[in-house]
């Protein structure tokens, strides 16, 4: 089970993994972005942060696997992307209901202004279809080009631009209508138009 | 024929997100230059990409001890601060609510030349002190640079005689680049005699056509002196026409 590993197991790969400095901070970086993108695609920390944990292990058994080092990056993303699916897979049939409401839920410590535009945005991403956020997260906060996005999720390129576009159509629909609730934001509007 | 219908929604996808040739990519901008929905269009995406950004900007600590500041800000560069939560927000209001309220005030200034005597009539819409013009090239052709130039220096002269305040900025991207270019520009020599003549007049090129023309072509940049880089040409055209300057194409 993911969360089973604990970290400071993970912590003997991570210094197997990357035995020299300069290595090990590229990996440090690169275990930050896989946790951006994984949280962007689950919503959930814990959960986030066994993906990638799985998804550095794999790499590393797989590391000889990987020809061209120049595609390193889409490749530890399109592991990444493999275990997401493998979990969701395995828990599909028990997949808790709590868990998943998590991701509406909102505190009483974020209701400031700012909080509330990133807690409606990412609420606005998780209502996506799985393909969509993927291809959207990965483009939008990884940069990657439209055909690393193909090689990572294994679709084709032309799956990726309809994908992205059924997307951010859906998010600005989705955001108008949030914004649209957001009280006092018009007279916000006018001032800055002004 | 409407432009608009030339350009699906994949392909503006692909123009924000760099992902298109670079003559599909005057293909856009030509459409653009001709279209506002294009234009607002093409603002909204790019507003939906920094408030994603934005919204993954902190995250929550993860149990393993790292990634609460987001991490590397991915290949995109792009570094946001705490500080500028504000400032995206006010953005995202903008774009995505700003249109619904209607139209906003746009140009100040309508521009014409007759028979090279150039006017500018200046519409009431406001007490507004400054006149600001924004002058946008993009093509490489040194006559239309020079048309250009012309214009730019028409506009300047009309105000400076009339003894009112203005402000001009030209803006180049794409080929237009080529005129603020050390070893390309046609008339080098008049854009700086310009420059100091005029203290109101700035002369603007676009970081993703400097960053184009060295992926593409292998060719650093060097600009002539006094030329300020901005992010996005199409951006800054966007901003400076939400601020009400007139805008007008060569």
């Amino acid at each position: 089970m993911l969360s089973a590993i604990h970290s400071d197991h993970y912590m003997e790969i991570f210094d197997i993994f990357c035995r020299n400095r300069e290595s090990r901070n590229q990996l440090e970086q690169f275990r930050a972005r896989l946790y951006r993108v994984a949280y962007s695609w689950c919503h959930n920390a814990a959960l986030a942060d066994d993906l990638v944990q799985e998804a550095l292990m794999k790499a590393y058994r797989k590391s000889d696997q990987l020809r061209d080092p120049k595609s390193g990056q889409a490749w530890l993303f399109s592991i990444l992307s493999n275990c997401y699916n493998d979990h969701f897979r395995r828990n599909r049939e028990t997949e808790d209901v709590d868990n998943v409401t998590l991701v509406d839920d909102t505190t009483p410590e974020t209701e400031t202004d700012q909080l509330q535009i990133v807690d409606k945005v990412r609420k606005a991403v998780a209502t996506l279809s799985e393909g969509q956020r993927q291809v959207m997260t990965l483009v939008d906060l990884e940069g990657f080009s439209y055909i690393e996005v193909s090689q990572i999720l294994d679709i084709p390129i032309g799956t990726v631009m309809s994908r992205l576009c059924r997307a951010r159509n859906a998010l600005k629909a989705r955001l108008e209508t949030e914004f649209e609730k957001q009280p006092g934001l018009q007279d916000a509007i006018l001032r800055r138009v002004k | 024929m409407n432009d608009k219908t030339k350009i699906s929604d994949e392909m503006l996808n692909a123009f924000v997100d760099d992902q298109v040739t670079t003559e599909e990519k005057e293909q856009v901008y030509f459409s653009l230059s001709k279209d506002d929905d294009l234009k607002k269009a093409v603002c909204e995406l790019r507003s939906g990409k920094d408030l994603v950004q934005l919204a993954y900007q902190q995250l929550p600590p993860s149990p393993g001890g790292y990634g609460n500041d987001g991490g590397s800000q991915g290949r995109n560069g792009s570094r946001h601060w705490i500080t500028s939560i504000a400032a995206s927000v006010l953005l995202a209001m903008g774009v995505f609510i700003g249109w619904q309220l209607g139209p906003t005030q746009q140009n100040n200034v309508i521009y014409s030349a007759d028979n090279g005597n150039v006017r500018a009539t200046t519409v009431a819409a406001s007490d507004q002190i400054t006149t600001k013009v924004l002058f946008h090239l993009n093509s490489r052709n040194p006559d239309i640079a020079r048309e250009a130039l012309d214009e730019l220096e028409g506009v300047l002269s009309f105000y400076q005689q009339a003894g009112q305040r203005a402000k001009i900025e030209m803006i180049t991207n794409g080929g237009g680049i080529d005129l603020l270019r050390v070893d390309t520009s046609p008339y080098p020599e008049r854009v700086l005699a310009l420059q100091k003549k005029y203290p109101n007049l700035t002369f603007v090129t676009c970081q993703n056509s400097i960053d184009r023309l060295k992926r593409e072509r292998g060719i650093t940049a060097h600009l002539l002196p006094g030329t300020v880089v901005i992010d996005s040409g199409v951006a800054q055209i966007m901003r400076r026409q939400r601020e009400g300057w007139a805008y007008i194409q060569v």
